[in-house]
């Protein structure tokens, strides 16, 4: 005997709308609950970075009377790096100048006169001056030519831009010398 | 009446996922987004705070490292050699000295110091933080000219100008004549000084260190002699004139 049910159709309908409603409700809750625990994550992280902020700036403020403490060695020592920076490269001209000073000194012979005597920064140096006789002058010229001393910077270029015969100063030369600077 | 029933129950059976919507857009808009944006902008200052936090450490760190004792005295020696002021009494007492160490007359003394300025002491007192743009130009390398004329044997002459290398203030020898029979030299000769600057910049602003070679001129420097200028000393106050000018047995 085969049973007859009209209401069938209408209970698997009613059935299927049941499972989708409580599906519907579940996932709506689940998404609510997830939504609330991302935000409360994220309040978490905001109070946390706060509390980090605000400890951060407890400490820095501890550093910089730590600092200023010691604002008295700071002060020296930037003023010493300072001076230091400029003195280095005062000092390496200084040396400079002061080794062509000496080996033009060392250039010239008795009875010779320096009238002008100017460094240019590359180690040329304009000299001019007078000799008392033609032989001083001569002299002085082998001297830039031919005199060496290993405790004196050795010339690399002499250019004799003229030498002239007058009544007070004798024999006037005018020179321009370039000297071996090294590095 | 059977439609209203149905609307009814089609609302009742929708009402929580619309209700969930409603609540997430709700706190989306007023919780959610200005958390989220507060967040992010105290993670970047977080990030900011921590660099800045590590660079005040390393500077407090190598301040406590360096030797206090050891810069005061290299800040003094600086002073003797590259003055902040300029070194005007110094550099007489230092020339007429040398020249009187070395056996050459010391004369026709030229200079032109100009505008003599008197502060900058080296103290922490004085420095300030923040610069003025003023103050910031003023702190710079300075020299003035200084001629002069020594009289002597040549040899006398070359160790007097040796001498200057290591006398102090610094000098810098730009120019000179000679006449060798008469013996006698006329030098210009370059002086050296720097102010010092007002300000020392941010607190946050690393401490600047000495490479090796400006070490090595700090060391050098050392042995640079300082002459000290002639200070005349003349009495002060009343006079006892009562006293015997020698003592009694």
């Amino acid at each position: 005997m085969k049973d007859i049910n009209f209401f069938k159709d209408s209970l698997v309908k009613l059935r299927k709308k049941a499972r989708r409603l409580f599906l519907i409700k579940t996932w709506s809750l689940i998404t609510l609950a997830s939504y609330g625990l991302v935000i409360s994550a994220v309040f978490s992280y905001h109070l946390l970075t706060n509390r980090g902020n605000q400890n951060l700036n407890e400490k820095i403020k501890q550093q910089e009377a730590l600092i200023e403490s010691l604002r008295s060695i700071e002060s020296k020592q930037v003023y010493l790096t300072l001076k230091t920076k400029s003195l280095t490269q005062i000092i390496n001209s200084q040396r400079k100048n002061q080794e062509i000073v000496k080996t033009i000194l060392h250039l010239l012979p008795e009875g010779t006169a320096v009238d002008g005597f100017n460094i240019e920064e590359d180690g040329k140096v304009n000299l001019s001056g007078s000799c008392l006789n033609f032989k001083i002058l001569k002299n002085f010229l082998a001297n830039l030519y031919e005199k060496e001393d290993d405790s004196f910077l050795k010339v690399k270029e002499v250019k004799v831009r003229g030498i002239s015969y007058g009544f007070e100063n004798p024999y006037q030369f005018n020179t321009i010398l370039q000297f071996y600077l090294g590095e | 009446m059977q439609f209203k029933e149905l609307k009814k129950e089609q609302i009742r059976e929708n009402l929580v996922p619309i209700l969930v919507i409603v609540v997430v857009f709700f706190l989306s808009v007023t919780v959610f987004r200005p958390i989220l944006r507060n967040s992010l902008q105290l993670r970047l200052e977080n990030k900011k705070l921590r660099e800045q936090f590590e660079s005040l450490n390393k500077k407090s760190q190598l301040l406590q490292s360096l030797d206090e004792v050891e810069v005061t005295k290299r800040v003094a020696k600086m002073e003797e050699v590259f003055p902040s002021e300029k070194p005007i009494l110094n550099l007489i007492a230092s020339l007429s000295q040398l020249a009187k160490e070395k056996n050459v007359t010391f004369g026709g003394i030229t200079l032109n110091p100009g505008t003599i300025k008197i502060s900058s002491r080296v103290s922490s007192k004085l420095k300030k933080r923040e610069p003025s743009e003023s103050e910031a130009k003023k702190a710079g390398l300075q020299d003035f000219l200084i001629n002069f004329v020594i009289e002597g044997k040549i040899e006398n002459i070359t160790a007097f100008i040796s001498g200057l290398e290591t006398t102090t203030p610094l000098m810098k020898i730009e120019s000179f004549t000679i006449a060798l029979e008469k013996g006698s030299a006329s030098l210009n000769v370059r002086v050296y000084y720097q102010t010092l600057p007002e300000m020392l910049g941010e607190i946050d602003k690393p401490v600047p260190l000495l490479t090796e070679k400006e070490k090595e001129i700090l060391d050098e420097i050392t042995h640079y002699r300082k002459i000290e200028p002639i200070k005349t000393i003349s009495p002060v106050g009343k006079d006892n004139i009562f006293n015997l000018p020698f003592n009694l047995p």
